[in-house]
């Protein structure tokens, strides 16, 4: 997808997918972990969102608390998840299986074990054609064969009747996108899909999603921790941080005049980024923290180069970097950009009040 | 290769070992040193009727044209007749009336492990760290840690005594129908069942059901041990699968939660519920040799026992054969189910290894450079030692003796003698003679006792002083490791922190260690713990005499020890029992009561530990460096190497490990081996040959991932010899492997000794064995003397309880990912 296309479906009309102030937190022995902390972003038709972050920073959890796939000790505690104008969070354990899989479905990291050993390629991707859209018998036989062919597998005929184990790595993971294809779905939620494969596969793999986008209209979010796969597949790009989205930009924006310093850091983090090398932080140095308590304050600062003392006690929000970006936000202190320090401090502690629960 | 190649690759792989398995069987009856004409002619063994039978039976015959003529036979199916225990009768008709019996209660044995194993298995599985699981896992643990034999002495006797328990409101042996608790089980309702149902159909229902509860009991036990795996490892392989990716994926994909559970989660936890349900023919044939004999079902099992401890050699042979056909038939219906189940059958993924290598450090520069560390936990260890040093000198002067005792003619055993003696001088704190118990009252206080206390208190506190400076020597070698961690490693980290840190997060495998090690500082310090000592008490009773307080003459009166004992015994009625935590007649306090000939029981239960727990250890070590080496060997080799010992480890482990036991502690049994150590010398060297195949079976495949790594080819590049490869190349990274292995397969060991002993095979008197303790007091169980038979039970219970925890720990540790162990290794093949 270009993207001039994207974001002229960002103008126009409603968002496919909505999510506003969402906090999911696991209840453990020790503490309660809020794995995704207030976090809201859109995605629109056609588009592909990118979510970057550290590990732990809470990507997954968001991705299957859009799912509901969220299982104890965690819990979905606030917020909601507009799909088509209806939050999934007051869909029936019934309804939400028929959006699984059926409107909006999922590709995991790990298409080495995402795939049930026991049953054949065709067996698994013919469950979802039976559950979502009826097919059984040879019209979902040849049905399974059409989205096999249609994610570049060669031989489909034979492969159909394959078992997981006789498939390589990028094969499987192919499979598994063509299992999530099966019901045509309007979202696609890829977890590090190409994670765990090697760089022409995951090359390969990259440019049968846009494909398959652009065929389909398909909105795409997309979850990874390597900035350079995001710079190749993203249109927009949100950055978490500890459960939190510190800044959010369309994608050329934000490779270009990254705001938040913790985007900064990744970015210079990636070698050929070059920068002056004082300014220069080759990793971002310390551990994600674990997200355990209602924030009063910046949970980078620990880490943060540009960390000033309202940072330990004020808990910054999404604001507009400046009037001159279009559509850039970042979670820092620092901005309004146009502001003086002191007013966009003041910003921040009203924004930090105004935000309530809504569940 | 695909899935239908490789299973018949499997049948035909299993003829050569039926093969060899029966060579074997051959070679052990024909080549040991029984004589199959004394056997026969017993007590009327006269030289001419000796030469008659041996022509008659062609045992004049070349050795070969025997074997060959034994091979015939069997495989053309003549399987001949009985020699010694029913002369005359042919196999077949035997078989006739002994198989049927086996068959009905290993039909029942694995119906209760099957339909009950698995589902609760399954539900703990679905409901993790929930109380139902906690309650199921911890039983299903415990349950398959009982001796077979022990649980059915237990269940007869709880069985016969319902009535008086419950005064006559409930019975066994009259509720439904009326039938004997222990008794074959009458099976004539089974020929021709179809007419006899149509011509009296009360009467067939009402002997079915009588036949059902005569074997209802004994299946029980027997079953227990499989239901417990199956329940085990039907809990893990559904946890496994529900946190599995392609669970995740089904669910996303929008699959309901049974479709879920039925399609996605039970057909897979099948998988690895395979083996365990064909390992039950080799736990129920094993068993069977047990819960016949307690039940009295005259089966199969039976049968083999009594040919076996009479020399009938032709009936060993022909039961031999039919087992291991029974044997190698499980396994190949084990390949057939592999094959049905599971796609991957006969594809050989790509596992990948972890490639760690670790430093060598110069340990002894950085202590010179920072030397504090370690001076404070040397002295500390310095004070443990010196405290101790008498009696560590002492165990070196009794393995001396030990070893002087093993060379024939004793070479140097006076020299050792005095040694021991100058040892035995050197005072140590936590002796019997620092922390006396063995006083008397002399009317108005104790003498000759700790601080003049009473006996009982005198015993227990040095039974805790002991265990404190047990547990202070392991806290001070951890604070050593510590230390050494913090101050002196080099690295930060190692591979192995992982190991052992992970370890320490395992609840379950630190409740086991510690059990271990109370069971090992209870062997280790055996001498101490004991009211009394081996030589007085057990071993020269009438070379010692006891003081006591006698009430009739109120004076203090001397008796020996062995007329004392006479006076003490445990037999059942009010007077004749000495109960657990009791002074006898003599003024000796008895922890554990004591056996029916009065002698200590708690002495006997230690020293049972130290022989239980030696033979477990040496005997896995002995097999594991035989099983590390081969593994080394085929792994580094391949081709002919792996095939050879295939071949032969396949052989073996289609032999039943419980007949093959018992089979060879007959053949030596009146050899010199035998004699060593009452018989846990011979143990520990049939064990090693038994078990070494498991072993090498179990770490074959890392041994061959790791010689596939690239680092080997480097080595090799090198120029380093083979050996060397192997050893420091190779053999680290397998031995984890065997480790875990032989960690989960120690308890087996300790239940198998204790059956063997049970049968009276294993180790004789007057070495105390906790089987053959359980054996003594077997018929006083519902009477006030129960704590015979109870307390050692009770001990290998909680000991290989322990042990398996321990092991889980173990594996769980050095490799989360690792398949779990052989679930039958850990239940004693059934004893
Ligand atoms: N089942 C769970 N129980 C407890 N805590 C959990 C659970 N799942 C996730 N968390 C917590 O949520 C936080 C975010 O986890 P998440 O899996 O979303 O990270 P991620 O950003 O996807 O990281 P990665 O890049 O490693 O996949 C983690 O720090 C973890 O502590
Ligand atoms: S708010 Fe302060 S600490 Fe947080 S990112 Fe901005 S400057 Fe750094
Ligand atoms: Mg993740």
């Amino acid at each position: 997808m270009s993207t001039e296309q994207a974001s002229s479906a960002r103008t126009e009309g409603e968002p496919l997918l909505s999510i506003e102030n969402l906090r999911t937190s696991f209840y453990t022995d020790k503490e309660v972990i809020r794995a995704v902390d207030g976090i809201s972003f859109d995605i629109f038709r056609g588009e592909t969102v990118g979510i970057v972050g550290e590990s732990g920073s809470g990507k997954s959890v968001t991705a299957r608390s859009i799912m509901r796939l969220v299982e104890k000790p965690g819990r979905i505690e606030n917020g909601r998840i507009m799909y088509d104008g209806e939050d999934l969070l007051d869909k029936s354990p019934k309804q939400m299986r028929s959006i699984r899989g059926g409107s909006i479905a999922m590709v995991f990291q790990d298409p080495l074990t995402s795939l049930n050993p026991v049953y054949t390629v065709g067996n698994q991707i013919k469950e979802a054609l039976r559950l979502h859209r009826g097919l059984s018998g040879s019209k979902a036989t040849k049905e399974a064969i059409e989205l096999l062919e249609a994610v570049g597998i060669p031989d489909a005929h034979r492969r159909v009747r394959e078992y997981p184990h006789q498939f390589s790595g990028g094969m499987r993971q192919r499979a598994v996108i063509a299992m999530a294809l099966a019901c045509d779905p309007e979202l696609l939620i890829c977890d590090e899909p190409t994670t765990a494969l090697d760089v022409t596969i995951q090359a390969q793999i990259l440019e049968l999603l846009e494909e398959l986008q652009e065929e389909r209209d398909l909105g795409i979010m997309f979850i990874t921790h390597d900035m350079g796969v995001i710079a190749e597949i993203a249109d927009r790009v949100n950055v978490m941080y500890a459960g939190e989205i510190v800044e959010s930009a369309p994608v050329v924006e934000l490779f270009e005049s990254p705001k938040h310093p913790y985007t900064q850091g990744l970015l210079n983090s990636i070698p050929g980024q070059g920068l002056d090398e004082d300014e220069r932080l080759a990793t971002i140095e310390g551990d994600v923290p674990t997200p355990n308590e209602d924030p009063t304050y910046c949970r980078f600062a620990p880490r943060c180069p540009k960390a000033f003392a309202e940072c330990d006690t004020v808990h910054p929000v999404p604001v507009d970097v400046g009037d001159s970006a279009d559509d850039h936000r970042a979670s820092c202190l620092l901005y309004p950009e146009d502001l003086p320090s002191e007013e966009a401090v003041a910003v921040h502690r009203e924004g930090g009040q105004r935000g309530g629960d809504t569940r | 290769m695909s899935r239908w190649q490789y299973f018949l690759r499997r049948v035909l792989m299993s003829i050569p070992v039926v093969i060899f398995g029966t060579t074997i069987t051959f070679a052990l009856i024909r080549l040991g040193p029984l004589d199959p004409v004394s056997a026969i002619l017993g007590t009327q063994y006269n030289p001419q009727a000796a030469e008659q039978i041996r022509t008659n039976l062609g045992l004049n015959q070349p050795l070969w044209s025997q074997y060959l003529d034994f091979m015939y036979r069997l495989f053309t199916f003549q399987l001949g007749q009985s020699w010694v225990i029913a002369p005359g009768t042919t196999a077949y008709e035997l078989i006739e009336i002994y198989a049927p019996r086996t068959i009905w209660l290993g039909f029942w044995s694995v119906v209760i492990a099957l339909f009950v194993g698995i589902p609760l298995g399954f539900y703990a599985g679905l409901n993790p760290n929930t109380p139902s699981d906690y309650v199921a896992s911890f039983g299903g643990i415990v349950w398959r840690a009982m001796p077979n034999f022990w649980l059915a002495i237990m269940l007869v006797t709880a069985l016969s005594q319902l009535g008086t328990w419950t005064n006559g409101l409930f019975t066994w042996q009259t509720w439904i129908v009326r039938t004997n608790v222990v008794t074959p089980p009458a099976l004539g309702f089974f020929q021709s069942p179809v007419e006899q149902f149509l011509e009296d159909p009360g009467g067939w229902t009402e002997s079915f059901i009588r036949a059902t509860k005569q074997i209802a009991p004994a299946a029980l036990v027997l079953g227990s041990a499989s239901m417990g795996n199956e329940m085990r490892i039907g809990r893990t392989a559904v946890l496994e699968t529900i946190n599995s990716n392609y669970v995740e994926t089904a669910r996303a994909k929008g699959v309901s939660g049974r479709s879920l559970v039925w399609k996605h989660i039970f057909r897979n936890a099948l998988i690895p519920l395979v083996p365990i349900i064909t390992g039950e023919a080799f736990l129920l044939l094993g068993g069977s040799v047990f819960v016949e004999t307690v039940f009295a079902i005259n089966g199969l099992g039976w049968l083999f026992f009594n040919a076996a401890i009479n020399g009938d050699l032709p009936l060993i042979g022909t039961l031999m054969f039919i087992f291991i056909l029974i044997l190698v038939g499980t396994n190949i219906l084990q390949d057939f189910l592999y094959t049905i189940i599971d796609p991957r059958v006969g594809y050989d993924g790509g596992i990948t290894v972890s490639t760690t290598t670790e430093t060598e450090i110069p340990l002894r520069q950085r202590v010179a450079e920072n030397p504090q560390p370690a001076l404070i936990w040397a002295a500390v260890g310095a004070v443990l030692i010196g405290v101790e040093l008498g009696a560590i000198l002492q165990v070196v002067g009794a393995i001396a003796g030990v070893v002087v005792n093993l060379i024939p003619g004793d070479p140097g055993a006076s020299a050792v003698q005095s040694l021991q003696a100058a040892f035995d001088a050197i005072p140590t704190l936590i002796s019997r003679d620092v922390i006396p118990n063995q006083g008397y009252w002399n009317g108005t206080g104790y003498e000759n006792t700790f601080l003049g206390l009473s006996p009982a208190v005198a015993w227990a506190i040095r039974v805790a002083v002991v265990y404190a400076y047990a547990f202070a020597v392991l806290a001070w070698a951890w604070n050593g490791y510590k230390r050494f961690r913090r101050h002196y490693r080099r690295v930060d980290w190692t591979p192995r922190d992982d190991v052992v840190n992970r370890f320490r997060g395992h609840s379950w495998g630190k409740f086991g260690l510690i059990i271990v090690i109370t069971f090992v500082v209870m062997a280790v310090f055996a001498p101490t713990l004991g009211p009394t000592t081996m030589e007085q008490n057990i071993l020269q009773p009438y070379d010692y005499e006891v003081s006591y307080w006698s009430e009739d003459t109120q004076s203090v009166e001397t008796v020996l020890v062995g007329e004392a004992n006479l006076g003490s015994g445990s037999q059942g009625a009010g007077d004749e029992n000495v109960a657990p935590l009791t002074y006898d007649d003599f003024g000796r306090f008895h922890p554990f009561g004591t056996a029916t000939n009065g002698k200590d029981l708690f002495t006997q239960v230690v020293f049972g530990a130290r022989i239980s727990l030696t033979i477990a250890v040496v005997a896995m070590g002995i097999a594991g460096l035989i099983g590390l080496a081969l593994a080394m060997i085929t792994a580094y080799y391949k081709g002919l190497a792996d095939l050879a010992t295939v071949l032969v480890s396949d052989s073996i482990q289609a032999l039943p490990v419980i007949m093959v036991l018992i089979l060879m502690l007959v053949i030596f049994q009146n050899t010199w081996v035998r004699e060593l150590y009452d018989g846990a010398v011979l143990i520990i060297l049939i064990f090693s040959i038994v078990y070494w195949p498991f072993i090498w079976r179990s770490i074959r495949g890392p041994a061959l991932q790791v010689s596939e790594q690239d680092w080997i080819d480097a080595a090799k590049s090198f120029g380093q010899t083979p050996t060397q490869v192997m050893r420091k190349h190779m053999a680290p990274y397998v031995f984890s492997y065997m480790l875990i292995y032989a960690s989960l397969s120690l308890g087996g060991i300790i239940i198998s000794v204790a059956g063997l002993s049970y049968l009276g095979l294993g180790i004789t008197a007057p070495t105390p064995e906790w089987g053959r303790l359980i054996a003594n007091g077997q018929q006083y169980v519902a009477s006030p003397s129960w704590h015979i038979s109870l307390v050692p039970g009770l001990l290998i219970t909680l000991v290989v309880t322990g042990l398996n925890a321990f092991g889980d720990g173990i594996r769980d540790a050095i490799d989360p990912q690792a398949d779990t162990g052989d679930e039958a290794a850990a239940t004693g093949g059934g004893a």
